[in-house]
């Protein structure tokens, strides 16, 4: 009783499971590569982060030790590698302040995390998610890590800085005023942009200081394409009692990009004049360079341009390095003081100039021998045609006014052919001209031929084909016997040259008396002498008919086998007198 | 005459015989792969199980000390009030109870105690998890000791039960999803990150029943890393059972269950099959020695 205690005891208190527990167990899972998962958990871990909640500390821990996808696995380290030292900053009481001026710059790798999970997960839900990260959470992040910066490098009582708090724009002038006591001095004001020093200011003062720093102008800004809010650093460095502070404060500028607009028809023939007409609404001067991309690569219209609030239009042939199809206008202005570099692009179609020809053929031509005649007009100039049937260049000639190509269809009696014509500006003034058509040719020559032929040839078969079509309609019907022994015998009578043909005169006279007495003749399996005992004498009852018949049979045996052959007069005689024989019976 | 006959009617007894021999053969040797059955080698079967030591019964709850007793219930199929009823009854005379398997089976169990039970779809971790987000890992906090949940899902429970006293016993990760927009296998937007409820005791007197969400606990996918938990559950000499009620109305099934032991065929099988067969050939020869 008292071990089923125990035992309960141990069971019963499997409690809610504890997150740090898990951390421990043996887990092996599968690399992760559902980007809208690995979204998902990172927008927790940083909403825990921003609540200063050590559940997003736990997160962050766990995946930076989960295999991802091996094209996100840097990214996914660095990202939670930068939450981790985050929360190693707020957890910490004697954090450096270099230690969290390098957080500021690790914390802009989420934002590239977060972009590349966006791009390769298709759900439509992700760009909230993405947008709520770089919109929102991460310059939140940002703003907690100048705090502390800022609170870290108080010091009340001894230094005092003041800087504008308002957002500033390029080129803008920041006064900074400084307020030592007599124990420290001010030795200089320093502007950086991440780590990069942009101004420095020494200062000539007791106590109250000031000096005026300026916020540097687009151009001289790397990496920024797009309208932003830049953060910059103002250090303040001083002593006191022989000790070197820095005391940071950190102002915002807000950086643009242009309002320039580039005008121009979205369709063109090629050859015509393209009217590209550009401004700016910025209010600003703005130098570029116009170009233009497609399929073949990019090329410069105008290797500068001046874009000012003033439409300005450009005139251009529509020639090389345009190309027939799609082209787009790329207008890129530089940054200046105050706008960001830029780039905007514009669509145009380019049409080809066909020549002023007219191309016409039949679809369906019924010809003596086959021709097809293509009918090509041209208004102005001289072109060569160049005809295809099925692919094959049948034809080629020059055209000046109205021309008609006759073409041959082929041989056969009727046809269905593919035909092109491409007409070609030699001086390349114009494009080419293609005309496409599906001819139909009746060949009426081939086809007359065609059925004489057949014609012929079915009078030659008819025989057999009508013994075939009979022999089909009969084999299956037991109730037409009858017709099938005549079919029979038809058959052997049409065959009969072919099976009793017979190499003999004689054998031949034997058959004619045979077939004249009404007796059947020999089968094919029957020897003369065997037919003569079986047949012939059961039915020829007059003895002097049947010695006759028995001195024919050894005539024709002696006729087919002997190389002495008898006088086929011989034979004559005897069936003459059979004959007589018979004449007299009648 | 006669001896040709005699020789005919012994062929067809020896034919006889045998048939019914190969039929037997059969139905012993040929694999059955129902879920969570005894003798199934497949993802969802038992078998590992058995070899670990557990018997099986198609009647466990008669006649057993519930004291000695660990009792593995896993169905596919839902409990009935008189089956639930002899359960909660072997749990109060203090048995322990596990139970897992299909939704319905769970789903059934955990209504039959007086619940309000919502189903809201498959849990997936793919952090805490083995090989796949399916086998997620859960932590019993009071031993340091980790479970792997073949296919676990969670439901919504409201109320309290007619008897006893349920408390969840242990949660997915923080990194668990529900599977429930669309149940793909894969996470998307909307669907709920946190972690769950997936194992509840209900302690009725000195018993507990362990009711585990999940398709699989100590089935043989996943039986080689719960076997601490088994241990831990059968502790104290409990011997481990393995219900097989369900399978009472499948004839291939519950003959399969009668004729095998945990170490091959039973002896009583191969004891009656010798007797059949020298009852019959005693007939047979002393019938050719009389004619």
């Amino acid at each position: 009783m008292k071990k089923s205690k125990t035992l309960l005891l141990v069971v019963l208190v499997v409690a809610v499971t504890a997150a740090s527990l898990l951390e421990g167990a043996s887990r092996s899972p599968r690399p992760i590569s559902d980007c809208s998962y690995l979204i998902t958990i990172l927008e927790k871990a940083l909403n825990y982060a921003l609540d200063f909640d050590y559940r997003g500390e736990y997160i962050a821990r766990v995946m930076l030790n989960t295999p991802v996808d091996p094209k996100l696995q840097d990214l996914h380290r660095k990202a939670y590698r930068a939450v981790l030292d985050y929360y190693a900053i707020i957890n910490s009481t004697r954090a450096s302040l270099d230690d969290m001026r390098e957080l500021l710059g690790e914390l802009d790798v989420i934002e590239s995390y977060a972009s590349s999970l966006q791009r390769c997960s298709r759900e439509r839900g992700v760009v909230a998610i993405a947008t709520r990260i770089t919109r929102h959470l991460l310059p939140s992040l940002k703003s907690h890590v100048e705090d502390l910066v800022k609170h870290y490098s108080e010091m009340p009582g001894l230094v005092l800085v003041s800087v504008p708090e308002r957002v500033l724009e390029p080129g803008d002038q920041v006064p900074v005023e400084v307020y030592v006591n007599d124990t420290c001095r001010a030795i200089s004001a320093l502007l950086l942009y991440k780590d990069t020093i942009l101004e420095s200011v020494n200062f000539t003062c007791s106590s109250n200081c000031s000096a005026v720093l300026s916020i540097p102008p687009a151009s001289s800004l790397q990496g920024i394409t797009r309208s932003t809010t830049v953060k910059f650093t103002v250090v303040i460095r001083a002593t006191c009692g022989g000790r070197e502070l820095r005391v940071y404060r950190f102002i915002e500028a807000r950086y643009a990009t242009p309002r320039v607009t580039i005008d121009a028809p979205p369709m063109i023939t090629r050859g015509d004049l393209l009217a590209v007409t550009v401004n700016t609404t910025s209010g600003l001067v703005l130098a570029g360079v116009l170009l233009v991309k497609n399929t073949v690569g990019e090329f410069p219209l105008l290797s500068s341009i001046i874009i000012n609030s003033t439409p300005t239009t450009y005139d251009f042939r529509v020639d090389k390095p345009f190309v027939v199809g799609a082209n787009a206008l790329k207008l890129c202005v530089n940054a200046s003081e105050k706008t960001l570099p830029y780039c905007l692009e514009k669509g145009i179609i380019v049409q080809p100039r066909h020549p002023r020809v007219s191309v016409r053929t039949t679809t369906a031509s019924i010809t003596r021998v086959g021709e097809i005649p293509v009918y090509i007009t041209s208004e102005s100039g001289e072109y060569t045609a160049h005809v295809y049937l099925n692919g094959v260049l049948v034809a080629e000639s020059r055209v000046s006014s109205t021309e008609t190509i006759t073409i041959n269809s082929g041989v056969l009696p009727l046809s269905v052919l593919n035909l092109r014509v491409i007409i070609r500006d030699p001086s390349g003034e114009h494009d080419d001209y293609v005309y496409s058509a599906v001819v139909t040719s009746i060949n009426m020559a081939s086809l007359l031929l065609v059925l004489f032929a057949g014609s012929l040839a079915t009078l030659a078969l008819r025989e057999h084909e009508k013994l075939f079509v009979l022999s089909l309609r009969t084999s299956s019907t037991l109730a037409t016997r009858r017709v099938k022994r005549e079919v029979a015998r038809v058959l052997e009578e049409f065959l009969k040259p072919y099976t009793h043909k017979l190499k003999s005169h004689i054998l031949e006279l034997y058959y004619t008396i045979l077939t004249r007495l009404g007796v059947r003749l020999p089968h094919h399996y029957e020897t003369l002498r065997e037919h003569y005992s079986l047949v012939v004498k059961s039915v020829i009852k007059k003895s002097s008919v049947r010695e006759a018949l028995w001195k024919v049979v050894k005539l024709a045996e002696r006729d087919l086998y002997s190389r002495k052959k008898p006088h086929l007069k011989e034979a004559e005689d005897l069936y003459e007198g059979v004959l007589s024989a018979i004449e007299e019976e009648t | 005459m006669l001896l040709r006959r005699r020789r005919s009617s012994l062929l067809a007894v020896y034919l006889v015989v045998l048939t019914a021999l190969l039929a037997i053969s059969l139905i012993v040797v040929l694999p059955v792969d129902y879920d969570y059955y005894a003798l199934s080698t497949s993802e969802k079967g038992h078998r590992n199980l058995v070899e670990h030591g557990a018997s099986w019964s198609t009647s466990p709850l008669r006649g057993v000390d519930a004291n000695k007793t660990l009792l593995v219930v896993a169905r596919r199929t839902p409990i009935s009030s008189s089956e639930l009823e002899e359960l909660v009854d072997f749990t109060s005379r203090g048995g322990v109870v596990v139970a897992y398997g299909s939704r319905e089976f769970t789903e059934s169990l955990l209504r039959g105690l007086g619940l309000s039970v919502v189903y809201w779809g498959l849990v997936l971790d793919p952090v805490f998890s083995e090989n796949s987000p399916r086998r997620v890992l859960v932590e019993l906090s009071e031993r340091n000791t980790s479970v792997t949940l073949n296919t676990p899902y969670v439901f919504n429970i409201t109320g309290t039960p007619s008897r006893g006293e349920l408390e969840h016993a242990a949660y997915t990760s923080i990194f668990s999803f529900v599977d429930g927009i669309v149940e793909n296998g894969v996470y998307d937007i909307g669907e709920p990150i946190g972690e769950f409820p997936v194992i509840y005791t209900l302690r009725v007197n000195s018993g507990v029943l362990v009711v585990v969400c999940a398709q699989g606990v100590f089935t043989n996918s996943v039986l080689r890393e719960n076997s601490e938990w088994l241990k831990l559950l059968a502790s104290g000499g409990r011997s481990i059972v393995l219900d097989q009620s369900e399978f009472e109305s499948n004839i291939l099934a519950y003959f399969k269950l009668l004729v095998v032991t945990p170490r091959g065929v039973s002896p009583l099988l191969v004891l009656v099959l010798s007797v059949v067969i020298i009852v019959v050939l005693y007939y047979v020869y002393s019938r050719g020695g009389i004619e």
